[in-house]
């Protein structure tokens, strides 16, 4: 008779990889800074990160996102300088470091603008959990990109820790001054 | 009937006789039916076009030199209200454009778009009498010929 595998090893293994997923990866990067150069998740050091990701050539409607970044830091006051804003561009083939920088700038002089190449922004998004991507004419296309085409991607926003621990997640459209009472809460923890 | 009977029903009879002329006017695409006070700005004019616009946002700038080329209308008004406090880098933006006719009307509160119910700019609203009656987001897509003739015709039905 041929043996079956125990549901109970099948349930074990499930129960196994669920809870492995369920714990988030810490923060881990390598980008680029306009004025700091090559940056990782060690910069910053005892800060907490508040990171969006996006880009700057928006052709119809900007999203408020680097707006709800400067918003939620400036709402905590004193408080503010213990968390660093950061924009990272998930477009470097038309956001360069210095643009982005000069982009980011525009919302608060505290706000970090960080790009990289395509392989340090698919390890970083993949490391946040983020989505992006690009497109032509409705269909999905891949790099080396033509001159024009359209950028997608998720929009929420992570605080990450001093320890670049995975915090919270906020969702788009939350705005900056409710997710700057959560930032309230969570760096008086 | 008493007195006050008499003012509500000119009221209403008012109210109907503006909407009815208004419905007339075609209303653009992507302008979208709302309703409720306006209180961000003082406006000149009883049909003000007002949009919110920023000098980091791309669309915003694409659409300000359309903007401008109906400004000088005399049956409404268009208010431009840049987001944020950067008063020096709206003055370059509007050399850069060639901007003559838009106010250079700074929010600083850059709570504003969220609480006028925007997710993303440019953002605009149409006012009449101080109410609310349309909003767009994004980049408006018909061109101001169009636009202007729209507001000319909410004017009218006044």
């Amino acid at each position: 008779m041929k043996r079956q595998p125990s549901y109970t090893i099948y349930a074990f293994l499930a129960a196994c990889l669920l809870s492995f997923n369920a714990v988030a990866k810490p923060l881990k990067f390598e980008l680029q800074e306009n004025t700091l150069g090559t940056v990782t998740e060690k910069n910053w050091q005892g800060k907490f990160l508040l990171m969006g990701i996006g880009y700057t050539s928006c052709p119809d409607i900007c999203p408020t996102t680097v707006i709800d970044l400067a918003t939620a830091v400036n709402s905590l006051k004193e408080d503010a300088n213990k968390v660093t804003p950061i924009f990272i561009s998930v477009d470097p083939n038309r956001d360069t470091v210095e643009n982005l920088d000069m982009y980011v700038k525009y919302f608060d002089p505290k706000m970090v603008g960080l790009t990289g190449t395509q392989e340090q922004i698919k390890s970083i998004a993949k490391r946040m959990k983020a989505t992006y991507g690009y497109s032509l004419e409705g269909k999905p296309i891949y790099p080396p990109l033509p001159k024009q085409y359209e950028v997608y991607h998720s929009a929420y926003i992570y605080l990450y820790g001093p320890d670049r621990e995975l915090i919270d997640v906020f969702g788009y459209g939350e705005g900056g001054e409710k997710i700057g009472q959560s930032l309230k809460r969570y760096i008086n923890e | 009937m008493n007195k006050w009977a008499s003012l509500a029903l000119v009221n209403i009879t008012l109210c109907l006789t503006f909407s009815a002329a208004a419905n007339e006017c075609v209303t653009p695409e992507g302008f979208e039916h709302d309703s409720g006070a306006y209180h961000l700005t003082d406006l000149k004019s009883s049909v003000s076009l007002v949009n919110l616009w920023a000098v980091w946002c791309p669309p915003c700038l694409k659409e300000l030199p359309a903007l401008d080329s109906i400004a000088t209308n005399e049956n409404f008004s268009v208010e431009t209200i840049h987001i944020g406090n950067n008063l020096p880098a709206v003055e370059e933006r509007f050399f850069k454009l060639g901007i003559d006719n838009l106010p250079k009307t700074i929010e600083p509160d850059i709570g504003a778009i969220h609480a006028l119910g925007f997710q993303g700019l440019p953002a605009t609203l149409v006012v009449i009498n101080g109410e609310t009656k349309f909003r767009y987001s994004g980049y408006i897509k018909r061109p101001p010929e169009v636009i202007q003739g729209w507001l000319t015709c909410l004017k009218e039905a006044l």
